[in-house]
């Protein structure tokens, strides 16, 4: 319960000219200011009344992609014991507000608005809380207080339809490390272990059974894994703040078709996060969850490649690296010595203005958005 | 974007700062110069905002269009068909740069001649402009009431409101500002939500305006008004230019061309006096007249000297020889049309250096009883009337006290002063006049020659008369001549001129006296007004032997008439909180005194009605104890909305009034006797349940009003009740109670 701004600024001027009034002998100045003075503490008054009302919020869908539509629907339910006349509420989505027009409720009367969220920026949205507020028809009092909890919504990158590559990872093979392709869809023999309920019959392995006189298997396990791993490059200085986002929609369009298609997964960043996972839609929602909160780093002179993929003991698979076309050899020089772990390894240069950095056993993709990417990649794969 | 309904207000609001101008200008010279470019103003905001091309010229257009309008409005006959003409631009140069001013120099309310007007319409355009620019861009409101506000100010320096006309101009400046307020609230960005405010969100208006009205009216007629408030005016006289003689000197020489007409007069009344200048400062030499002169205005009103009743008079004065320049005027002058003099508000002499034709003079006569004329007392505040009067001979004030008898400063006083010159001293025949007005002569004329002119008449008797404590000044003018000419008129000449002393009366202002004797009462063939009534007093008045003072009146404490003037009146706080006091003591007594009479009302009717009655008895009582009731609710709906708020009777109370009124209402048959019974029994029933709540609750609910003010509309119209126990369809559900009981 205070007054507005125009509230201060009409109690100052009645002030004003009541004092001018009595000093100089006006009596229209010291009208205008008891008018003033007198609407006060009526509006201040008006607005006084408390509002006992419950809000509750949802909002649906809880994770949307950028653009797409959310809704944030309110409850609200009348806890006083008499009717409530109108007011106005304010929610807060975002760095956005939006007004909503509570109509009078009835004693115990409950109401429901629904209202469109703003998805046009990634994030982590904290929606709410409703702020409530009762003025006055002129504007000079009014009545305010948070009411109800907060949701949360997530509003992920742009996905666009991208093919899934599948990059083989080398598993630890008893006849040391493979030297030729195998064939996709083999089968390697990782070990011979006892009979447990449930095992494929087929692959009973008699020769052992009869050895051992136990019923003994053949643990089969796929030759090559696939694997994908994503390096985005979130350097402060290497992409525009627009540019960041379509990387960041490009990351997400790779590595969400990636995990769909059930590969290893893996999202790297120049400032640090990793984030592996096995594939599937769980993976899809985990990797869309930190890309959605994923930001550029702040600090200068940061390299590209961080810790873990410098380690040696990170290899295999197909190594994707989203980036900045225009840093040249000098920043991009250190994937060139990546390349000798993965079988396959794509360097995704956006917005490099038409010439794309030569990286030595590299396949450069440039384009200016993501969209245009994620073609490109299709027409690749 | 603030709507056009703002733009609307802020031009309003600019109008309403024009229209505080009406003191000085009148209504309806105002209302065509405001209203006009402010309509002009609007049309052009409103175009400029539906069309995009002319957005960006709007402030230029508003400035020209405005400008075009004041134009057609004031300066008007300078324009050819309405086109501005060289004459129309320097009108308008005037118009800022002199207007104003010669405003200030008119008596009020001013004459509305484009000259002076002219500046008011020329303050409301650009504010009304500015404020409607500052809407557009700052989208501040208050912002934008900053230029009308201004006018406002700017008035105020003119004339400054007081009093009722001070509080409807409030309210009709806060009207406006409200408005802007309303429909410009913060937060309301959105128009499609304004459409939707009900009537319930300004119903929480009504507060604030009711307090900001008594608010206006306790600040405006309640409380004593503040000091007295600087007008721009009183430092704006009108210059007077040119040396004149003396009027005082003129007269030997104008006695001594005595034929020589000077003016002559036609109308319907005939004043046995025409004076033309008053002085009032004699330094001992000289008698010197005011000289704070303003331009006439369209009329002048009658003086707060002047408490009587008094009537208006014209007549129309043709110019012969007599110069300027002062004009012949009387002592309260009305209004002038056909000349443009200046005039001295306090003494009323008309100033019109070259005079010429003729004008006519409008002036009002006091009418005063000749009983009350006699009895009157003086008046001390009369300005000027105990002026300085040099250094007098030692010998003037034993004179002065002895001409009067001795008696308190009084009107009777002043006609036995005037009785000593009459009885005492002669005039002057036709050769040697004596003249000069200064102690040295009026010395010689008292002691010595005892002859002179009416000059020496009227400076000795205001010189005496002031040294006696009576408020006296000198006039110098003519008097009608004893006959008429053959048109009808009069022709008043140099021989006429004369020179005569005016005493203030309390009520009847300046009542002028003849010391010499040679006014000619009636001589004209009209009635003289108030020299007749000071003749009859001038007959009535005792010989010199019985003369004696008027017993004192008793002196009056503090609180008498003697306060009431100065406007120190005590807040009247009792009958403030009379109002309140009253209503609440009402609504205590009669609530629940309206309640009964309503309940014996119902208890009284027969057959179904009686049921009908119990029925609504049972739901207005419930109600007045917050029991939730909607229109649609049958018996068994409220009997378990009313489940729990007592004890069971209640809703074995309703159920049973439920199963009677199904009975009556529903089955068809004619209600029996016994029906209105059960169902009064069964109202006493829920009425026992209501009575174990308590007394806090129970008091609450017999204060309530509101079943009291909704019962006539529920009643009436919608209040419907299906029956209780019927089979589903068995009876269209929404026939009413009231409809059913009916048939």
């Amino acid at each position: 319960m205070r007054l507005t701004p125009r509230g201060v600024a009409v109690l100052v001027v009645s002030v004003v000219l009541v004092a001018t009034a009595e000093w100089a002998g006006y009596p229209l100045f010291r009208v205008l200011g008891a008018i003033g003075l007198g609407a006060l503490p009526a509006a201040v008054a008006v607005t006084a009344r408390g509002m006992r009302v419950a809000v509750t919020r949802v909002v649906y869908p809880d994770r949307v992609e950028r653009g797409r539509p959310a809704l944030a629907k309110l409850r609200v339910r009348n806890l006083a014991g008499r009717p409530q006349a109108g007011f106005a509420a304010w929610d807060h989505a975002g760095g956005s507000t939006r007004t909503v027009q509570v109509r009078a409720l009835a004693e115990g009367a409950e109401a429901t608005y629904q209202y469109e969220l703003p998805t046009a920026a990634r994030g982590l949205m904290a929606v709410g809380p409703l702020t409530l507020q009762r003025a006055d028809p002129f504007g000079l009092a009014r009545n305010r207080h948070p009411a109800g909890e907060t949701g949360t919504l997530w509003v992920h990158p742009r996905k666009y339809p991208a093919r899934a590559l599948i990059g083989g990872f080398p598993r630890h093979h008893h006849d040391g490390a493979t030297t030729d392709d195998s064939l996709r869809g083999s089968l390697d023999l990782r070990d011979v272990r006892e009979y447990q309920p449930g095992d494929e019959v087929r692959h009973l392995h008699w020769k052992a059974t009869a050895r051992t006189g136990r019923m003994m298997v053949r643990d089969y396990a796929d030759p090559e894994q696939p694997r994908f791993t994503l390096l985005l490059d979130t350097r402060g200085d290497a992409l525009s703040p627009a540019l960041f986002e379509e990387a960041v929609d490009l990351a997400a369009s790779l590595l969400a078709a990636s995990a769909t298609a059930g590969h290893h997964s893996r999202l790297v960043t120049s400032g640090g996060v990793d984030l592996a996972t096995s594939g599937g839609l769980l993976a899809v929602r985990q990797l869309l969850d930190e890309l959605c909160q994923v930001r550029q780093d702040s600090g200068a002179e940061q390299a590209l490649v961080p810790g873990v993929l410098s380690a040696v003991r990170h290899q295999g698979g197909c190594l994707t690296v989203v980036t900045s076309g225009a840093g040249g050899l000098g920043t991009l020089g250190g994937l060139a010595g990546l390349r000798a772990r993965y079988s396959s390894f794509f360097v995704l240069a956006l917005g490099s203005g038409g010439v794309p950095p030569v990286i030595p056993g590299a396949r450069v993709l440039s384009a200016d958005s993501a969209a245009n990417a994620v073609r490109r990649w299709n027409e690749v794969v | 974007m603030p709507g056009r309904f703002s733009v609307l207000c802020v031009v309003l609001a600019a109008v309403v700062a024009g229209l505080f101008f009406v003191p000085v200008f009148g209504v309806a010279a105002l209302l065509a110069p405001l209203l006009v470019p402010a309509a002009v103003l609007f049309g052009v905001a409103q175009l400029c905002a539906r069309t995009e091309v002319l957005a960006a010229w709007r402030p230029l257009l508003l400035l020209v269009a405005g400008l075009l309008a004041v134009v057609e409005t004031v300066p008007f006959p300078t324009t050819a068909a309405g086109l501005p003409t060289g004459e129309t631009f320097s009108a308008l140069a005037s118009g800022i740069t002199e207007s104003w001013r010669l405003t200030l120099q008119s008596t009020w309310p001013a004459r509305p001649s484009p000259d002076q007007l002219l500046f008011v319409p020329l303050l409301a355009w650009p504010a009304g402009v500015l404020g409607i620019e500052l809407l557009l861009r700052s989208r501040k409101p208050l912002v934008a009431l900053i230029p009308s506000f201004a006018v406002v100010v700017v008035s105020q320096l003119y004339v400054a409101l007081s009093g009722l006309a001070a509080v409807a101009a409030g309210l009709g400046y806060a009207a406006v500002v409200g408005a802007l307020f309303a429909l410009t609230r913060p937060g309301e960005e959105k128009p499609a939500r304004r459409a939707r405010r009900t009537a319930s969100a300004f119903s929480s208006g009504v507060p604030v305006v009711v307090l900001g009205l008594a608010a206006a009216v306790a600040a405006g007629l309640l409380l004593p008004g503040p000091g007295r408030a600087y007008s721009l005016k009183q430092d704006q006289p009108a210059p007077v230019s040119g040396r004149v003689a003396g009027p005082l000197d003129d007269i030997a020489n104008r006695l001594e061309h005595p034929d020589v007409p000077m003016f002559s007069v036609r109308g319907d009344a005939r004043p046995d006096r025409w004076p033309l200048v008053v002085l009032d400062t004699f330094d001992g030499v000289n008698w010197t007249p005011g000289s704070r002169y303003r331009r006439l205005g369209a009329e002048l009103p009658q003086s707060p000297l002047v408490t009587v009743p008094s009537r208006e008079r014209t007549a129309t004065i043709r110019l012969g020889d007599l110069g300027g320049p002062w004009l012949p005027s009387q002592t309260w002058p009305a209004a002038v049309s056909g000349a443009d003099p200046l005039v001295e508000e306090s003494q009323g002499s008309l100033w019109l250096p070259r005079p010429t034709g003729e004008y006519r003079l409008s002036w009002w006569e006091p009418q005063v009883p000749v009983a009350d004329l006699s009895a009157a007392a003086i008046d001390q505040r009369a300005p000027g009337g105990l002026g300085m009067i040099g250094e007098p001979p030692a010998e003037a004030e034993a004179m002065a006290r002895a001409a009067v008898g001795g008696l308190r400063p009084s009107f009777q006083a002043a006609l036995t002063l005037e009785r000593f010159f009459r009885e005492g001293y002669h005039t002057a025949a036709s050769t040697g006049l004596p003249s000069g007005n200064g102690w040295p002569q009026l010395r010689k004329f008292l002691f010595e020659t005892r002859r002179g002119t009416s000059e020496q008449f009227a400076a000795a008797y205001v010189a005496l008369a002031r040294i006696v404590g009576i408020p006296a000044r000198l006039v110098v003018g003519f008097r009608s001549p004893a006959v008429p000419d053959a048109g009808g008129g009069y022709t008043v000449r140099n021989g006429d001129v004369l020179a005569w002393p005016e005493v203030a009366v309390a009520g009847a202002g300046w009542v002028p006296l003849d010391p010499t004797g040679t006014t000619r009462l009636g001589g004209a063939g009209g009635p003289a007004g108030l020299s007749e009534v000071t003749a009859q007093a001038r007959a009535q008045l005792p010989p010199a032997t019985q003369l004696h003072d008027a017993p004192v009146a008793p002196v009056k404490g503090p609180g008498g008439a003697g306060d009431a003037g100065n406007g120190d009146r005590s807040f009247p706080v009792l009958w403030v909180l009379a109002g309140p006091a009253a209503l609440f003591l009402a609504g205590l007594v009669g609530v629940p005194v309206a309640k009964f009479v309503r309940s014996r009302r119902r208890r009284r009717r027969t057959g179904a009605g009686a049921v009908l009655g119990a029925w609504l008895e049972v739901r207005d009582r419930l109600r007045d104890h917050s029991v939730p009731w909607t229109a649609g609710m049958t018996a068994r709906d409220l009997a378990a909305a009313a489940h729990g708020i007592g004890t069971p009777s209640i809703v074995d109370g309703i159920r049973e009034l439920g199963v009677t009124v199904d009975q009556v209402l529903w089955s068809g048959n004619a209600p029996g006797a016994q029906a209105g019974h059960q169902a009064w029994a069964a109202v006493l029933t829920v009425q026992r349940g209501l009575a174990g709540r308590g007394l806090r609750l129970r008091l609450r609910a017999a204060l309530d009003p509101r079943t009291l003010l909704t019962g006539v509309q529920a009643r009436s119209s919608t209040m419907r009740c299906a029956p209780t126990s019927s089979a589903p369809g068995s009876m269209p559900r929404s026939r009413t109670i009231a409809e059913r009981a009916r048939r």
